[in-house]
């Protein structure tokens, strides 16, 4: 096979990515075990007598020196092993497994809903550009943008799973398995929490992409050259202004990964953010480093994405691939 | 080809303009952009519009589509085409029209067009708008467009998007694009702004023939009047919004009846005369805020007190010649005339700066160390072939004397500069000064050659930090280079302001409240207060206007006679470089195939590129008609230099596999007595002074 | 012809603000956001000594525990279950989740700014190096690494702005970084490089002054951000820390009774929304107002 430059290219991202997630379990490993708090003194509380300290740094290696330390946990992720939890006693990865796939359904649901009203809002608006539908549009963002999900998913709670209207269950996470009609009523209330804080960001980036593509001398050309309105909106106009949709839409998956620790804590899903926080509950050390190292790695993985799907749709990046 | 402009006008009148006036509405204020414009264009007839920026040529051709986006209007007047009033038209009915009748190609091909669709299908796009064809058929036509304005390869380069394309080829597509469906009035627009002068005479001639070929009738629209007098039959002279001077173009050039063209044409500079440049003093008016009276009399010689009182109407000065000016009469009397000859050859002293085999790679592969680099992996597979911006160059500078830098986009002569002043460090090659090698300076002997070597760029808007007044500007290099005190760096400040011609008041100014003349002149007073004895000017007038061009000229070779400095003036334009150089090299891909005095270049014999250089630039004068040299292609990218003669590929003297193979050296020409006059081509001198068939050449005549 | 000597070194600061102050007050975004900051800096200042300390409960209430209050002329928006003026608590919580929002911001900028710059303008391998780790850095939602190192440290306000700090600065080195580039390439600094300036002379004066905008509008809007996230963190139980009454943890407090007593979960919701709005409101106009590319030349 010849090699192209998109399989450069694709290399290149790769090598990144590989560099990214060492710097990144470096910084996990480090947050966790060399800043000043002796771990075996976090788990077992300072009141812990000594002999039980050292006792319990054995156990976890701790009497070790820190880069052994740390390359037997990153030698142990990549033979699939990364430790065990201190609390429940069981491999840290079939603890992390199902939980990521049940915030994974959250996470990717948000992005659709997030997509498609945050990329028909911001067109929207940017089309009727300073009139009363784009300063709703701007206001109820600026709303969305300044209240934090914790109180979001709480009035909802209130509004919709309560005593004023009781349509959706408050809280757990059913699988799609136990049919369609439970899995979305308990999916709505959470989605609907993490689309009101995200929505915004993907709503002004597409406005301010779209007006400047409006401005811009090619989409002159082609409405002096007589084209149809549809077809400059649909060719020239959105072809080019949601590109960079694509980038901040990665952002926000990140983000949303981070956000997930707080609205599962309120609607009381057992994901991979609720794990972090009983992981840091309960001190146990290595379940926490690999949750967050998965959910950091989420977020270098739909950055990698988010480049090669722009890569693939904008001719200017080109590799050069003869398909 | 031959270019004749054949009056194939008929009486028919295809677009009528009566009393136009258009307004932007911005926060405040109301631009009067165009104001009481009256013109009509018959049938084939090429109709030129010039002006200076600000004189409100784009907005006419946008108030012509009746598309002047949302902060702008008609306020009134008429657009009449084919005896339509455009105004009237709904959205749709306009929509039909727009490229079907009237056909507009905007300035700055690359941004005009649509960077994520393949050229083709924008070609095609047009056609399905306005005709009934198929998908397919559409782009069959496309690609036979394609093939009419020229570009190679045309079913291939159809598939290609925008940014494949050269410069050229974007703006032969536009026009593919325009004339796609037959329109009966097409609008340039500065179509060969921003594009090399090879590449400026090939889109002209293209537009001759397909306006023969086409029979349509053009509006066009620069502020090039070389171009203008070579190609349109009638003109109009715009300035501040409003028309100054209309009529034919024999009219126009041969009487200029208008104190306004009469110094345009006064400022524009003419490679072969004796003439230099002369400015126009002043600035065009703020367009918020007009006073009564012409908007042109604060400039003028011939104002008056009538001047300024009333508005001003067009007179008419003969058949088919009109302008707005109560004095015209005085003015066709004693026209404004350029200086001739005031320009004195400087004698030149010893040598003061010079650079043998130097070369500058950019991208230089290592073995080490790139990983992190964004262009390790194309280093690492070799990809990507380093950039030669310069090639084994040897330069000489003597004191006192200005030489010239002439090259084409891409042609390294930035590059060069920037390495002679070790702004950037030579990849291989040595530069002395005054005998000394740079590259051997402590920090005290670099310093004092900072202060010895200054340079103006090309940009004055962004050459002057905005956050300082200019008085902090120009004093800092005094703070560095001098001892003197604040009073004494104080007074130097308004020195140097008065000898740029800028008062004292100046100094507490920020650099937005300056025109950019004006900071192009802040630029140079900075760049001579430490007194340097030589000073690299980038491109110092490309971004300006013409009539402050010349003023800028003017300006420098004052200063030069001051201080005796030296110069080393780089440009694109050969015109410039003729009004104010001693030497002048010629500079293609990084090599400089041929240097000389100033006379020696504009007389055989001729390295090939500079023949086609020099006949590439149109002639003021619309009865002696320009006969480019019409290059080959585009200039090939700087990674992969051709091997041999590095014009090889597009020379029109090519003679054969010598070429190809090896790379000629530049050889002194003529008997000893011209030694200075050197030529890099291994054509012998007989062939590099006549005329080659089928072309002749008047650069010298 | 006489100048005032001094008088370009100090270019005149009194008209520059004057403009600067115009156009502030005219641009309807940038005011309205300033009144909501100013209105909640100044509440939180000075509030706390015109109510009765919240940490106090209501002697009539105290044995009725859990007890609410509905809004009443001693208790204007009511009392928690312990009895506890939620007006009080309101006022008293904003301070520290404004102290968080602004010192995380401000932690951020100054370790963010110098990177930026310095990354910016050096390019090259450092750039390279600095910006990978930066990226790994980003990596990490916020949150999440806010309290990754909130788990390390122990719980407390300062910690708190550590960490919110520390999540946030490569994302301003990154805003930094990108402005220094686009002033670097100006023809200003090449005129300064051109003369032998000193690297610190022009990040110092060519280039800090041109991107200053840029610096205000990011830091502004990271305080409203910065505040979100403190209060997340104080929601989840690590950050400020009880009976502080922090407005994140008032909220979570409040979750467990919400169907008793409402209010209790309103007041300080609308107090952070209103604020962290104010915050973005001021950073828009700001950006309106300083942004050189808005700006004519």
């Amino acid at each position: 096979m010849k090699i192209t430059d998109f399989h450069l290219y694709l290399l290149k991202r790769l090598s990144y990515l590989v560099l990214t997630m060492f710097l990144v379990s470096a910084i996990v490993f480090a947050s966790t075990i060399i800043l000043p708090g002796n771990a075996a003194v976090l788990i077992l509380g300072r009141s812990a007598d000594e002999n039980s300290v050292a006792a319990l740094e054995k156990k976890l290696g701790l009497d070790q020196p820190w880069y052994e330390q740390y390359f037997d946990w990153v030698g142990g992720l990549f033979t699939g092993d990364a430790g065990t939890s201190l609390v429940r006693q069981e491999p840290v990865i079939d603890i992390v497994v199902p939980r990521l796939f049940t915030s994974l359904q959250l996470a990717v649901f948000t992005l659709l809903v997030v997509m498609v009203i945050g990329i028909s809002a911001g067109v929207l608006s940017a089309l009727k550009r300073d009139t009363i539908v784009d300063r709703i549009i701007s206001g109820v963002a600026y709303v969305g943008v300044s209240l934090p999900e914790f109180v979001t998913g709480t009035l909802l709670i209130l509004l919709l799973a309560g005593p004023v209207f009781n349509v959706f269950p408050a809280s757990g996470f059913v699988p799609l398995s136990e049919g369609i009609v439970p899995y979305l009523s308990h999916m709505i209330l959470p989605v609907a929490t993490l689309t009101l804080l995200i929505t915004a960001y993907v709503l002004r980036q597409t406005r301010t992409e779209i007006i400047e593509v409006l401005q811009s001398d090619y989409v002159r050309t082609a409405r002096l050259k007589g084209v149809s309105r549809r077809r400059v909106l649909y060719k020239h106009v959105l072809r080019n202004g949601l590109l960079p949709t694509i980038t901040v839409l990665a952002l926000n998956f990140g983000w949303m990964m981070g956000s997930l620790v707080v609205v599962e804590e309120i609607f009381a899903i057992s994901g991979l953010g609720r794990l972090v926080v009983f992981a840091i509950q309960n001190r146990d050390l290595p379940l926490l480093q690999f949750v967050v190292l998965v959910i950091a790695g989420a977020y270098a993985f739909a950055n990698l994405g988010a480049d090669l799907l722009y890569g693939y749709l904008d001719p200017r990046i080109s590799y050069g691939g003869e398909e | 080809m031959q270019l004749e402009q054949t009056q194939t006008t008929s009486n028919e009148t295809v677009l009528s303009i009566d009393s136009l006036h258009v307004e932007y509405s911005t926060p405040g204020s109301n631009v009067r952009a165009v104001r009481d414009v009256s013109l009509d264009v018959a049938r084939g007839e090429t109709h030129g519009i010039a002006g200076e920026s600000g004189s409100g040529k784009s907005t006419l051709a946008l108030a012509i589509l009746q598309y002047l986006g949302d902060n702008g209007s008609i306020t009134s007047g008429t657009v009449q085409f084919n005896g339509t009033d455009l105004q009237e038209l709904s959205e749709s009915e306009l929509r039909s029209l727009r490229g079907n009748d009237i056909a507009h190609v905007a300035q700055d091909a690359k941004s005009s067009l649509n960077p994520s669709l393949s050229v083709g299908e924008q070609v095609a796009e047009t056609i399905q708008a306005h005709q009934d064809v198929s998908r397919s058929e559409a782009h069959q036509q496309a690609i036979e467009m394609l093939r009419e304005v020229d570009i190679p390869d045309p079913e291939y380069n159809a598939d290609q998007y925008p940014h494949e394309l050269s410069g050229g080829q974007q703006q032969r597509v536009l026009i593919a694009m325009a004339l796609s469906c037959s329109p009966e009035l097409l609008i340039l627009d500065e179509p060969t702004t921003g594009l090399d002068v090879t590449t400026q005479s090939k889109i002209v001639e293209l537009i001759q023939d397909l306006k023969d070929e086409y029979e349509t009738t053009i509006v066009l629209i620069t502020h090039n009047l070389e171009i203008i007098a070579q190609i349109t039959d009638r003109v109009s002279i715009m300035y501040a919004g409003e028309l100054m001077e209309q009529g034919d173009v024999y009219s126009i050039f041969d009487d200029p009846s208008n104190p306004y063209t009469q110094g345009l044409l006064a400022a524009t500079p003419e490679i072969g005369s004796d003439k230099a440049p002369t400015a126009i003093p002043g600035q065009i008016p703020d367009l918020t805020d007009l006073d009564d009276g012409c908007t042109f009399a604060d400039r003028c010689a011939f104002a008056t007190e009538e001047c300024r009182t009333g508005s001003i109407a067009m007179e008419t000065v003969a058949d088919d010649h009109e302008t707005r000016c109560r004095r015209w009469e005085a003015a066709v009397e004693d026209p404004i005339q350029p200086k001739r000859g005031t320009y004195d050859r400087a004698s030149a002293g010893g040598e003061l700066l010079s650079a043998t085999g130097l070369r500058k790679i950019f991208d230089e592969p290592s073995t080490v160390g790139t990983l992190f680099e964004d262009t390790s992996f194309e280093r690492f597979f070799d990809l990507e072939p380093p950039v030669k911006a310069v090639n084994d160059v040897d330069i000489t500078v003597r004191e006192s004397e200005t030489v010239g830098l002439v090259g084409e986009s891409g042609s390294g002569k930035s590059t060069l500069g920037r390495t002679l002043l070790s702004l950037l460090e030579p990849t291989e090659g040595t530069v002395t000064f005054r005998g000394d090698d740079v590259g051997e300076f402590d920090s005290s002997e670099m310093r004092e050659f900072y202060s010895e070597c200054q340079i103006v760029f090309q940009n004055p808007h962004s050459s002057l930090n905005p956050r300082k007044t200019i008085g902090q500007i120009i004093e800092r290099p005094l703070r560095m280079f001098t001892d003197a005190d604040a009073e004494a760096r104080t007074n130097r400040v308004v020195e140097l302001l008065e000898q740029v011609d800028l008062g004292p008041e100046y100094v507490r100014r920020y650099p937005h409240e300056l025109s950019g003349g004006e900071k192009q002149r802040v630029a140079i007073a900075r760049a001579f207060a430490p007194n340097p004895s030589f000073i690299v000017l980038d491109e110092p007038v490309s971004a300006l206007d013409v009539s402050v061009q010349a003023n800028i000229l003017d300006l420098l070779s004052d200063l030069r006679a001051e201080y005796g400095t030296t110069y080393l003036l780089i440009s694109h334009d050969l015109s410039v470089i003729s009004a104010i150089c001693d030497r002048i090299m010629i500079m293609y891909l990084g090599e400089i195939v041929e240097s000389g005095r100033r006379d020696d270049i504009f007389e055989p014999p001729y390295h090939p590129y500079t023949r086609a250089l020099l006949s590439s630039i149109p002639n003021l004068d619309p009865h002696k008609e320009s006969s480019p040299i019409l290059l080959e292609g585009d200039v090939p990218s700087m990674r992969n230099t051709p091997n041999g003669c590095s014009f090889h590929t597009r020379c029109p003297q090519k003679i054969g596999s010598v070429c190809e193979e090896s790379c000629p050296e530049v050889e002194p020409t003529g008997e000893g007595e011209s030694s200075e006059h050197g030529i890099a081509c291994h054509l012998d001198e007989d062939e590099m002074s006549t005329a080659i068939e089928g072309l002749h050449n008047d650069a010298d005549g | 012809m006489s100048v005032e000597t001094e008088s370009y070194r100090n270019p005149s600061i009194s008209t520059r603000l004057g403009t600067f102050a115009r156009e502030f007050l005219t641009n309807p975004v940038a005011a309205s956001g300033a009144f909501i900051v100013l209105s909640a800096i100044l509440v939180s200042v000075f509030g706390p000594y015109l109510v009765t300390d919240p940490t106090v409960t209501d002697p009539a209430s105290r044995f009725a525990a859990p007890s609410f209050l509905d809004p009443s002329s001693s208790f204007l928006l009511g009392a928690d279950q312990y009895g506890r003026d939620i007006l009080a608590r309101v006022i008293v919580g904003g301070r520290s989740t404004i102290l968080l929002g602004v010192s995380a911001s401000a932690l951020g900028l100054a370790l963010g700014v110098p990177i930026g710059l310095l990354t910016g303008y050096l390019g090259g391998k450092v750039d390279e190096v600095v910006m990978r780790l930066m990226d790994a850095l980003m990596s990490f939602p916020s949150l999440l690494l806010g309290l990754l190192i909130l788990t390390t440290l122990s719980s407390s306000i300062w910690n708190a702005i550590l960490a919110v700090g520390i999540a946030y600065f490569p994302r301003i080195a990154r805003v930094v970084r990108s402005s220094t580039i686009s002033v670097k390439n100006e023809e200003y600094v090449k005129a300064a490089e051109a003369r032998g300036e000193s690297t610190v002379s022009i990040i110092f004066r060519e280039i800090l002054p041109n991107v200053t905008s840029a610096i205000i509008v990011e830091g502004t809007i990271r305080v409203g951000f910065a505040m979100l996230v403190g209060s997340s963190l104080s929601f989840l139980g690590l950050g400020a820390q009880p009976p502080a009454p922090d407005w994140g943890y008032m909220v979570a407090q409040a979750r467990v009774t919400v169907y008793q007593s409402p209010y209790f979960l309103l007041w300080p919701s609308l107090a952070l929304a209103y604020t962290v709005t104010g915050f973005n409101l001021l950073g828009d106009g700001l950006r309106d107002i300083l942004d050189p590319q808005t700006r004519s030349d």
